[in-house]
């Protein structure tokens, strides 16, 4: 790991239409860490990932990939970045179209790296780093479990050999030992490949065990004006000793003040 | 006094009425203007990468495949039966002036000028663009296409393209199979089953027919192909989230696909009977 930053979000802004989504939000990713960042659900997340491979523009602030601001590049660069940077969506987001096989090879083919006998090589081997048999090549998406489209996402994303991956909630939906599966994944990725990975997920467990760091986003509706989108940002040890009682409320799973809202709500609308 | 105040109520009552519907009137004119420049635009954007990169080929056979080869059977089917109906509905007064023989003009003027394209458009877009809509919605709504970006592809070059091509290119060929349907129908219908004579009603039926009305048959069908798959990719690309939001895109592709064809019809009925009109300026105009 080094210093450097390879990603770099600086005073990052986004809203849609009248909502407001991010607010100043600053984080460096240095090359070769894993950064997990936790909240709770719509606290802008996905948007967060989303805005660092220029899928959402942010309104204000930069997104910077190793040292260059994504609003420098012109389509063709961004294209060019995007093939540095994998994406392993939330439902893992396989074209339901195309065959195992081809969803992997896509990239591949996509920019013509390599001739079809490479390609099929490549894909066999990916297929094996994230522990599928090749059986699995002809099946169609809608075919495999959760956990699989899981992981044959996560081959996508690899095929290219990116510098960076991004996961969101990568072991939402899963049974623990599958979530224990993709987790062992994800550790084992970073080791061997040495990419820099941001992970948003809710499960503490998993950013327990496969994170450097960890960053919590609070959503806006519920901060004081001014206050930072921020909560935290620290390892996963300090974590467990932060003193913000949104942090504990958060990390512990507890529903504290949630309970108290939802009855008001239920009587003011029976009432 | 009670009785001023309920008055000036009941008119101020009637003005905010007269304002809101205007105000809603001005919205929905200030939506659909603002709708026709977005689909401007994506459209300029579709043409733009066809005009610079081609779609891949095993993309634009598969949708050539779904939209021309699977559309065929249906295609044939309604341009035979909207042959048969137009004999059943010409046929009494035709009779009742002892012209039943030129039934065979009337047919093949209107299945290949208005008829063919028109239905052939309309039941495409029911076909074709739903499904259009709803996969490119469906894709939306499951994140799939930001998975293409993020994967380093254009989505309009690798979805939209290929399923615009494919419009433009076969809904014409598929118009002239419903063209081609409803002469053998209106033909069957009106010596098989009416007993008019055969030879006669060739004969008229001929003669009322020209190349160019072929060919002003097939002009209105590439644009009404080029709206069909230009609309529906819009509404897929632009759907709102949920089951909800893909039904809609769906619906809204056919409505808004079967009003651009209408409008597109008539203005490119009066357009090309200019052009007849400028280039056989003594030919009487029907």
């Amino acid at each position: 790991m080094t210093d450097e930053p390879l990603i770099d979000l600086r005073g990052l802004h986004v809203r849609f239409g009248a909502q407001p989504v991010l607010r100043d939000v600053t984080i460096a990713v240095r090359r070769g860490e894993t950064l997990a960042v936790i909240g709770e659900s719509g606290c802008g997340k996905t948007v967060l990932l989303k805005t660092i491979i220029g899928l959402v523009a942010p309104q204000r602030g930069e997104v910077r990939f190793n040292g260059r601001s994504l609003s420098e590049l012109d389509d063709r660069q961004l294209t060019a970045l995007r093939t540095r940077v994998g994406f392993v969506f939330q439902n893992a987001a396989l074209f339901d179209s195309m065959t195992i096989a081809e969803n992997i090879a896509f990239p591949l083919r996509q920019h013509r790296a390599g001739d079809e006998a490479a390609c099929r090589e490549q894909v066999l081997a990916m297929l094996g780093e994230v522990g599928l048999p090749p059986s699995v090549l002809r099946k169609r998406p809608a075919e495999l479990s959760g956990g699989m489209r899981k992981r044959v996402g996560l081959a996508r994303a690899l095929v290219m050999r990116p510098e960076a991956l991004l996961y969101d909630e990568p072991t939402t939906g899963l049974d623990p030992i599958m979530s224990d599966v993709i987790n062992e994944l994800m550790i084992r990725t970073r080791q061997r490949y040495e990419v820099t990975s941001i992970v948003v997920t809710h499960d503490m467990h998993t950013a327990r065990k496969v994170a450097d760091r960890v960053v919590m986003l609070y959503p806006l509706a519920r901060l004081e004006p001014g206050e930072p989108q921020i909560l935290f940002d620290g390892t996963p040890d300090e974590i467990e000793r932060c003193t913000d009682r949104r942090v504990a409320q958060f990390i512990r799973g507890e529903a504290g003040d949630r309970l108290m809202e939802m009855r008001e709500l239920q009587d003011g609308q029976g009432g | 006094m009670a009785s001023e105040r309920l008055a000036s109520d009941g008119r101020r009552g009637i003005l905010d009425a007269l304002s809101d519907t205007i105000a809603n009137l001005g919205q929905a004119l200030l939506e659909s203007v603002q709708g026709v420049g977005a689909v401007a635009l994506f459209g300029w954007r579709t043409l733009g990468w066809l005009l610079t990169r081609l779609p891949r080929r095993d993309t634009l056979v598969s949708n050539m495949y779904a939209i021309g080869v699977q559309s065929l059977p249906v295609v044939a089917l309604i341009g035979t039966f909207i042959g048969m109906v137009l004999a059943v509905q010409s046929y009494t007064q035709f009779r009742a002036f002892g012209l039943e023989t030129r039934l065979g003009g009337v047919i093949n003027k209107s299945m290949f000028r208005e008829l063919g394209p028109v239905l052939a458009a309309t039941m495409l877009a029911g076909r074709v663009g739903s499904a259009m809509a709803a996969e490119l919605g469906t894709m939306r709504v499951t994140e799939q296409i930001d998975a293409l970006v993020s994967l380093g592809a254009n989505p309009i070059h690798y979805l939209v393209a290929p399923r615009f091509l494919s419009c433009l290119l076969l809904i014409p060929s598929l118009t002239i199979v419903a063209v081609f349907m409803g002469v053998l129908g209106g033909n069957f219908f009106c010596v098989r089953w009416l007993g008019i004579d055969e030879h006669h009603y060739w004969s008229h039926a001929t003669g009322f027919v020209e190349t160019w009305d072929l060919f002003y048959g097939v002009v209105k069908s590439i644009f009404f192909g080029g709206v069909i798959g230009l609309v529906s990719c819009y509404r897929g690309f632009n759907c709102q989230p949920g089951a909800e939001g893909v039904g809609r895109a769906a619906t809204t592709a056919f409505v808004s696909s079967f009003v651009a064809i209408i409008v597109i019809d008539l203005f490119l009925s009066m357009f090309l009977d200019e052009v007849y009109a400028a280039i056989w300026p003594y030919t009487p105009r029907l």
